[in-house]
């Protein structure tokens, strides 16, 4: 059974020893793991799936290297949350949707839709969810304005 | 067959069945629904942005205004997400007052829940019954934070009142009142064959949908899940004194219903070991000042009734976050009615929406009303009575 | 006797109306009717649709999805009809106002007849606030 961060942290790198491109504990109960994109699905998979993880929700904000998406995951035997911190461009603000992995993941992918413009292919509904309908097209509310 | 061949009914976005405007679109192929739609937004106020334009300090009378019945237990989140960033240790007492408050409104909201429950089913007397014992716990929190919502009772490193001895002794003794008539309630509700017939094998959700949907608190518990943020990652005071986790296996509504009804037990025992150990440690301070949020990352979580509320803050070290994100447990508990709704007759998706005890909203205090001219306090009881009696006459008199 | 007095003497008939609230003036409103508060003994009761009623009570502030089917609401209802702006948020706007969603407090909206400040206004505020409005 896993007991502590340290042990967990052993047993992500030991799946994926390259992916992980940054570590840092936050303090012994928070884990933020810095990753790239392209491997989201793959290791949101095996927290989902193989560590049995429970998916909390998506924060997102708009710094300045990029757009910030943070996933969380509780670990709930051990009371730890692992945050997976993907960077996305400003130029190209779109990543892969996991619906498919996490059904519940729909609204919060729909929301950081409508307030961050950021696209998810492979979403199966990707529609306005809390803005009003007369809101214009591409105005984003939580977008930094150009300085 | 195809959603145009299928008979669809509104319900929303105002609706005798929901308290807040909220759009479900039932779509039913004789009486039973085959598909529901969820559309949202109404309610939405931009919160996050919102905070992200306060200081540290006035975020949570922010976060407070989510949602008016929880309106403990997101303070209580961002309290450990903002006090995770220094790595603030808040008081002993601080901790034990901040538990109390956040378990009478355990209690309060799973009557306010079990009240309205009833009254989706048709069955009022539940409704009126749950409401009336609501109100010594209303009565309880004016006691300690002197409002009965909207408490503004936690700040950054403890709580802004105290309870002193008087008040530990007067809280004592509702609760001594209350212990027998939630006995009455729990046992009347679990025992009413009317309940069971309506309640048992409709919305059922397996442990396999909770994890999909990432659904917490008693929705989860219900299904078989133990989970519950107050045993896997303590905080506040859990640690510290003896309770324990209620889970039922059968996932319908009546197990949520049990779930929620024994929980109400088991809080009250938590605030009684509260008040004894605050008694015992007379004194003390009840928060420590701090001056700065230093950069990084906070991220906080607590149990509220509807189950797992949390925050993440983000600081850049000036006075104000940069980042607030808020996950309220209905954002997930709410999605479910694809499993719990589908399936069902009509009549029975009213109770399996209502069954996770949906919440879709998610400063100064002290307010007794008085009439200015005299500085008397308006209505009492007998008061009421005399005016509704005054009515009577009068429109017998005119006629 | 003026059409006003004749509509309103007898009992009145509440609609509940939250634009955009966080829920504790509806729960402040629902404990009026319990046993403790009861405003039932005066005759007022929550209906379930605007064409029955005399009172509209209206919670939270009006955000831009709701701002089209407050109109619609009040648009339905029998005329003359009472608009009570229910709590500090319908009032002013509260701790809301500078929301991006926010469309306007309820009476740059609908006209309103009473205000009862308040976050959320006690039951016996509720009760003070359509006494004095029955007395206006």
């Amino acid at each position: 059974m896993i007991m502590n961060i340290e042990d967990l942290i052993r047993i992500i790198k030991e799946k994926f020893p390259k992916q992980i491109s940054g570590t840092e504990i936050i303090n012994p109960q928070r884990l933020l793991l810095g990753i790239d994109k392209k491997d989201l699905f793959k290791i949101s998979g095996f927290l989902f799936h193989d560590l049995d993880c429970r998916y909390i929700i998506v924060s997102a904000m708009d710094a300045k290297e990029g757009f910030e998406l943070v996933y969380h995951f509780s670990h709930d035997k051990s009371g730890i949350i692992i945050n997976l911190d993907v960077v996305i461009p400003h130029k190209q603000p779109e990543i892969e949707s996991l619906v498919s992995l996490i059904p519940g993941i729909e609204w919060i992918e729909r929301e950081i839709h409508d307030f961050l413009g950021i696209d998810f292919p492979n979403h199966p509904n990707l529609q306005r969810l809390f803005l009003a309908e007369s809101w214009e097209e591409g105005n984003y509310p939580y977008r930094r304005k150009a300085e | 067959m195809s959603q145009s061949k299928q008979a669809f009914i509104p319900i929303g976005p105002y609706h005798p069945l929901l308290e807040e405007p909220e759009y479900f679109k039932l779509y039913c192929d004789g009486e039973i629904v085959r598909e529901v739609v969820w559309e949202t937004g109404y309610n939405h106020r931009g919160i996050e942005k919102i905070c992200e334009s306060k200081t540290f300090e006035q975020v949570f009378y922010v976060v407070e205004r989510i949602c008016g019945i929880c309106s403990t237990s997101h303070p209580f989140a961002y309290a450990n997400a903002v006090e995770s960033i220094p790595g603030i240790e808040v008081p002993v007492r601080a901790k034990f007052i901040r538990s109390i408050v956040g378990e009478l409104e355990r209690i309060h909201s799973h009557l306010l829940w079990v009240g309205l429950a009833g009254h989706f089913l048709g069955y009022n007397t539940v409704f009126m019954w749950a409401w009336k014992y609501r109100e010594p716990i209303l009565d309880m929190f004016e006691i300690i934070t002197g409002n009965r919502n909207s408490y503004a009772m936690f700040t950054i490193g403890g709580v802004r009142r105290d309870i002193n001895e008087a008040q530990c002794q007067q809280l004592e003794k509702i609760l001594d009142q209350l212990k027998p008539k939630m006995d009455m309630l729990i046992g009347a509700v679990m025992d009413d064959p009317v309940i069971h017939a309506r309640l048992k094998g409709v919305g059922i959700l397996t442990a396999q949908d909770i994890k999909d949907y990432g659904a917490v608190g008693p929705t989860a518990r219900a299904s078989g899940v133990r989970i519950d943020v107050r045993r896997d990652d303590p905080y506040a005071a859990y640690d510290m004194i003896d309770w324990k986790v209620i889970t039922a296996e059968a996932g319908d509504v009546f197990a949520k219903a049990e779930v929620r009804l024994l929980e109400i037990l088991e809080s009250i025992k938590i605030i009684r070991q509260c008040l004894q150990r605050l008694r015992k440690e007379n004194g003390g301070d009840i928060r420590i000042k701090v001056k700065e949020i230093p950069p990084g990352v906070g991220i906080g979580h607590a149990e509220a009734p509807r189950g797992e509320v949390f925050h993440y803050v983000k600081s850049d070290g000036a006075n104000r976050p940069v980042r607030h994100k808020v996950r309220a447990p209905s954002y997930t508990n709410i999605p479910t009615f694809r499993k719990s709704c589908v399936g069902q007759t009509i009549s029975d998706a009213a109770i399996a929406l209502a069954a996770v005890d949906p919440c879709y909203c998610c400063t100064e205090r002290m307010a007794q009303v008085f009439d200015y001219s005299n500085g008397k306090p308006l209505f009492g009881g007998k008061e009421l009575i005399r005016l509704s009696q005054k009515k009577t006459l009068d429109i017998q008199g005119k006629r | 006797m003026g059409l006003k007095e004749k509509v309103f003497k007898k009992s009145l008939w509440l609609f509940h109306l939250s634009a955009g609230s966080c829920n504790n003036c509806d729960i402040e409103i629902l404990d009026c009717l319990t046993p403790r508060f009861d405003v039932e003994r005066f005759g007022m009761k929550l209906v379930g649709s605007v064409r029955h009623a005399d009172v509209i009570l209206v919670t939270g502030i009006v955000t831009k999805k709701t701002k089209k089917r407050v109109l619609e609401i009040y648009k339905q209802a029998p005329k003359p009809v009472l608009v009570v702006a229910f709590g500090s948020c319908s009032c002013t706007g509260g701790i809301f106002a500078e929301g991006y969603n926010f469309e306007g407090p309820l009476d740059k909206v609908i006209p309103v007849d009473a205000y009862i400040p308040g976050c959320p206004p006690k039951p016996e505020a509720i009760l003070a606030g359509i006494v004095k409005l029955l007395n206006k």
